[in-house]
């Protein structure tokens, strides 16, 4: 079972994910927790390095079983004009999107409040 | 039918977009607005191209003065991508008129059967900008809205997933 939870920064995601019973230490920007915490900082620093490679990302993280996924939106802003920026957009969105297609849960947290996008049945 | 679908960078909204158009349309008019400046417009261009592929449209270049598309009467479908960059040429460009968007779009609206409109959301990071940066933000938003408000369908893309903010009975069975 893979889940993938998106919203703006702040929105309560983190909170979302300890409401689904998960504890603060199985919470962590580590590909071997149970809840993989801030993609989008993993991304910006591989993309920092020059490191993200889009296809291995996901395959990455596609292998792992009983996985949550949280990442911040980041890409509704003004284009930045700093090319790592822009990248780190980029990479993140396209990144969500592919997560998104083989995900069996997408949940986006507005002010709070979970919304499904995709459940599989 | 007029659809205007908004997401933020790298959501997915040209490529959800696109298989609508393919669903709803026949004879498909892409008008493209972005002008190809520097290495990484080319390799955006490049990339839409490649996922138009196959898709059965045919595109156009429109960089301003988007009325000019009213002359295509073969078609009956148009999906314009994006209001972002035809904001941004409008403004910033010579002989621009930012002004007249939302108009000419209205008479669009009545010469075609089916109209998909891009946006780009780009309201959300509460960073400061510069004057005319601002001025872009408001101006977007303000059109935005407007065609929104006109629009048959409003959808927000995330993560390549549909949000429908308008018009569930119009768009329900396509998507």
């Amino acid at each position: 079972m893979l889940t993938l939870i998106l919203g703006g920064r702040n929105n309560g995601k983190y909170e979302y994910v300890k409401s689904l019973g998960y504890a603060e230490d199985d919470i962590s920007q580590d590909f071997s927790s149970k809840v993989v915490y801030k993609l989008n900082d993993i991304i910006y620093k591989q993309t920092q390095t020059g490191e993200f490679d889009l296809g291995k990302c996901v395959n990455q993280l596609a292998g792992l079983q009983d996985i949550v996924i949280v990442c911040d939106e980041v890409g509704s802003g003004i284009v930045p004009m700093d090319k790592t920026e822009r990248e780190y957009r980029e990479n993140t969105g396209r990144c969500c999107c592919e997560i998104a297609k083989i995900a069996d849960r997408v949940i986006r947290v507005y002010s709070g409040i979970p919304s499904v996008l995709k459940e599989k049945v | 039918m007029m659809v205007l679908v908004i997401g933020g960078s790298a959501s997915g909204k040209s490529e959800f977009c696109e298989n609508l158009a393919v669903r709803i349309g026949k004879k498909k008019l892409y008008v493209a607005t972005m002008r190809p400046f520097g290495s990484e417009a080319e390799k955006r261009i490049k990339r839409h191209r490649e996922l138009r592929r196959g898709k059965g449209f045919f595109s156009v270049d429109c960089y301003k003065n988007l009325i000019e598309i009213q002359s295509r009467k073969a078609y009956d479908t148009v999906m314009l991508e994006c209001m972002s960059n035809l904001v941004a040429n409008e403004m910033f460009e010579e002989h621009g008129d930012v002004s007249s968007i939302v108009h000419q779009v209205k008479i669009l609206q009545k010469e075609f059967e089916h109209f998909f409109i891009v946006s780009n959301d780009v309201f959300s990071d509460g960073a400061p900008y510069s004057k005319e940066t601002m001025e872009y933000i408001q101006n977007l938003g303000a059109i935005n809205r407007e065609i929104a408000a006109l629009a048959d369908v409003l959808i927000e893309v995330v993560a390549g997933i549909p949000l429908i903010h308008k018009g569930r009975e119009f768009i329900e069975k396509y998507i």
